[in-house]
């Protein structure tokens, strides 16, 4: 006999014995009082291992991660974004900067803003009789330039520029002149680097936010909610197939890649 | 847990579409938890596991043929698993005699300790004590119920070696709970 090593016990347990292993064994388990205790010792491990029930993950795991993918992606965007608006904003502003000064950026009465012109872009999304959705008017979806919206520097000179974007949602960036006063960091803000500067993301009215310093300026991004809108609209569209138009989706998802900076 | 080797009627979907990542980790993320945990045999390293498999998920996902998901995570799971195991080869292991939260009831009868309630975690701690490789194999054949044909293609080894690792880590979990 061999034994505790006899691994023919598991083959024959788990049915994978071959024709002559098998022939071989079952005489061996006849005159093997040994070989039978091992085979009941090993029957009993592999029972036992077999009653072994699911283990649930801490509450809330699996949505962190998820929720924390979601906003990578849409900070990649942000930042990305950010780049081209700061170009922009160079051609935009025709006066020079003023002097630094500390302030609290109004976060809450930028996404106002940037809401109430977003307001007008629920237009641009058509619904036809398949439950499809189309983009009417300028968007284009076969191409991956914004559209900008419109740019303009208020009173109390703040630079903003508003921007289309092909999966029907709208960005803004704000240009503040000044610094950013010490403690106005909002609760629920996380900070971040983006490209050796210190920023914060956090989300108000439904929009993404991301506030960062720069060179004596402020910017602060407001996004509107990818998947807010994506939510919405499968909510609309319980029972259509697919939901949203594969060429919205795409686009969309092109949208995010193109602008990610991972 | 559920059973998703070739011996479950579970096994595939041939109407089952290639899911977003999003889907995979909302759906599928319990079952990734499971296999983890009962591979680390604890819940921080089991997070861990769980996050590192949905990274190679988000990776992998366009190679992904629809039909065998629980498969494919089970094979991703072992093998980041074993990964992991080799990337810490050079720290010692913890001698399971040394730890006495994790001695056995070795005077406890499987029977008295199944109605105590108490045998699946002395099971999940004389798990976690056995060789990694061991323990990789017995977890996809005992646990998820894969032959050892699937075993030895996941593990990429001869189904000779599957038959070793197995024999092998149920001998030693026998002689950790006997």
């Amino acid at each position: 006999m061999r034994g505790r090593d006899d691994d023919r016990i598991s083959g024959y347990l788990d049915g994978e014995l071959s024709e002559v292993e098998l022939s071989q064994f079952k005489n061996d388990l006849s005159e093997d009082a040994a070989l039978r205790d091992q085979l009941d010792q090993i029957a009993a491990v592999r029972g036992r291992l077999r009653t072994m029930g699911d283990v649930a993950a801490p509450f809330g795991f699996f949505e962190r991660i998820v929720n924390r993918e979601r906003r990578h992606r849409r900070v990649g965007a942000l930042m990305g974004v950010a780049a081209i608006a700061a170009a922009l904003l160079v051609l935009v502003s025709a006066t020079p900067v003023a002097e630094p000064i500390e302030f609290v950026v109004g976060i809450d009465q930028l996404v106002a803003q940037h809401a109430t012109a977003s307001a007008d872009m629920s237009s641009m999304i058509e619904l036809d009789d398949d439950h499809k959705a189309h983009i009417l008017g300028e968007a284009d979806l076969s191409t991956m330039d914004l559209t900008v919206r419109h740019a303009v520097r208020t009173s109390d000179g703040t630079d903003w520029v508003q921007y289309g974007r092909k999966d029907g949602t709208m960005l803004s960036v704000f240009r503040q002149p000044g610094t950013l006063a010490a403690g106005w960091m909002p609760d629920d803000a996380e900070a971040m680097e983006m490209g050796g500067d210190d920023a914060w993301i956090m989300q108000r009215l439904g929009r993404d936010v991301l506030v960062a310093e720069h060179d004596s300026m402020v910017f602060t991004l407001v996004a509107d909610d990818y998947d807010d809108l994506m939510d919405t609209m499968h909510h609309e569209l319980p029972d259509a197939s697919g939901g949203l138009s594969d060429d919205l989706s795409n686009a969309a998802m092109v949208v995010i890649d193109l602008f990610s900076f991972s | 847990m559920k059973r998703v080797g070739s011996s479950s009627s579970s096994h595939s979907d041939p109407a089952e579409q290639v899911p977003t990542w999003e889907e995979v980790a909302r759906d599928y993320g319990g079952f990734i938890y499971t296999v983890a945990y009962r591979l680390t045999g604890d819940h921080p390293q089991a997070q861990d596991l769980s996050q590192e498999v949905l990274l190679r998920v988000r990776k992998g996902l366009e190679t992904y043929l629809p039909g065998s998901m629980t498969g494919w995570l089970s094979r991703i799971t072992t093998n980041a698993f074993l990964d992991s195991t080799r990337r810490a080869k050079r720290r010692p292991e913890e001698p399971f005699a040394d730890n006495p939260e994790r001695v056995l009831a070795g005077d406890v009868g499987a029977d008295e300790a199944l109605e105590r309630g108490d045998l699946p975690e002395h099971l999940q701690e004389a798990l976690r004590s056995i060789r990694p490789d061991f323990r990789g194999a017995v977890v996809l054949c005992d646990v998820l119920g894969f032959s050892y044909e699937e075993i030895a293609r996941h593990l990429d080894v001869p189904i000779g070696t599957v038959r070793s690792r197995i024999h092998r880590g149920r001998s030693e979990l026998r002689d950790l709970l006997s």
